[in-house]
């Protein structure tokens, strides 16, 4: 899909306007920003917003996420356990520790 | 922010922004309202101007034109690679070479362009940065405007209605309901004006009248 994000009022605006007008490509409206279909309308719609407003309109294509191939086991894992642990208040770098999970600066220096 | 403009001409079919005129005869008579000072620091911090965001076109093109480039030459490499393997002969060795150097600078290319493009995109993004937090000064600023109208309508509600129950030959059941002149009289005989307004309505005597009930200057048609 198409992410289109706005810096400005008047860019914003403009956004409001074309999801209302084009409600057929717009596949989700977030405040200020927009998911548009991946087509040629939704890239038109996109571009012209950035003709428009050209340094507070940013244009972004998204891919689809599929952590079975994108993340390793070993993230998916750490997550899961996480979110099941029995103590709320243990902070994740904590919980990490004397576990088989990677630690976050482990995690923040891998890229997927 | 200034009462007269809003009652500059009162004139019949005069077309009133009742709120923002509320707001304005309150200031007129030296109201002050809670978010003031945090209204005049978000307006002096958005007057700086933003920093333009690097473009990324050239960039960008940059990067599908070395992409294809490239895979032009992969294939003609692998096409030559094909032909060699069917017969080999000097001539096709020498196009192999030189097609496998082609292909190296076609990557060498690519490479260079897909960094530029990544840096100039960090370059946009810290441009970005400092425009989101516009934007959220811009929205704080518009709130803040419409909580300092509330409190100024508020505060002299009291005195417009006054004012209203006051004038000759007419009695409006709220501001909201008067007519646009009436409103607007009363606005003046509130707040506080300097510069003459110009009446053209039949509500007072004369020009004398007029000025001691509205406590202003007064031109007459």
């Amino acid at each position: 899909m198409l992410l289109v994000v706005t810096y400005s009022r008047a860019a914003r605006n403009s956004l409001r306007n074309v999801c209302r007008t084009h409600d057929g490509s717009v596949v989700r409206r977030l405040g200020r920003a927009a998911l548009l279909e991946p087509t040629e309308h939704g890239a038109f719609l996109g571009l012209r917003l950035r003709e428009k407003h050209p340094d507070d309109v940013q244009l972004e294509r998204t891919a689809p996420f599929n952590e079975f191939r994108d993340v390793p086991e070993a993230v998916r894992e750490a997550a899961r356990a996480y979110e099941e642990r029995s103590n709320r208040n243990v902070p994740y770098a904590k919980f990490a520790i004397d576990r088989p999970h990677p630690v976050p600066d482990a995690l923040r220096a891998r890229e997927l | 922010m200034r009462l007269y403009p809003h009652v500059a001409v009162v004139a019949p079919g005069l077309s009133l922004s009742r709120r923002r005129a509320l707001a304005a005869a309150a200031r007129s008579i030296g109201v002050t309202t809670g978010v003031d000072e945090r209204i005049r620091a978000t307006e002096a911090e958005l007057r700086t101007l933003a920093e333009p965001v690097p473009s990324r076109a050239d960039a960008r093109r940059r990067v599908a034109e070395t992409a294809a480039d490239l895979d032009a030459e992969r294939e003609r490499v692998a096409t030559i690679r094909g032909r060699l393997q069917e017969a080999d002969d000097g001539s096709l060795r020498d196009d192999y070479r030189s097609a496998l150097g082609a292909l190296s600078e076609a990557e060498t290319e690519h490479a260079a362009a897909t960094e530029a493009l990544e840096s100039a995109r960090e370059r946009a993004r810290a441009a970005r940065d400092d425009r989101d937090r516009r934007l959220r000064l811009q929205d704080r600023l518009e709130n803040d405007r419409r909580a300092a109208r509330a409190e100024l309508v508020d505060a002299v509600g009291p005195a417009v209605r006054r004012a209203l129950g006051a004038l000759p030959s007419r009695t409006p059941a709220s501001f909201e309901a008067a007519d646009a002149v009436s409103a607007a009289l009363a606005l003046v005989r509130a707040g506080r004006v300097e510069t003459p307004v110009t009446l053209a309505c039949r509500r007072f005597e004369g020009r004398d009248a007029a000025e001691r009930w509205l406590e202003a200057p007064v031109y007459r048609i």
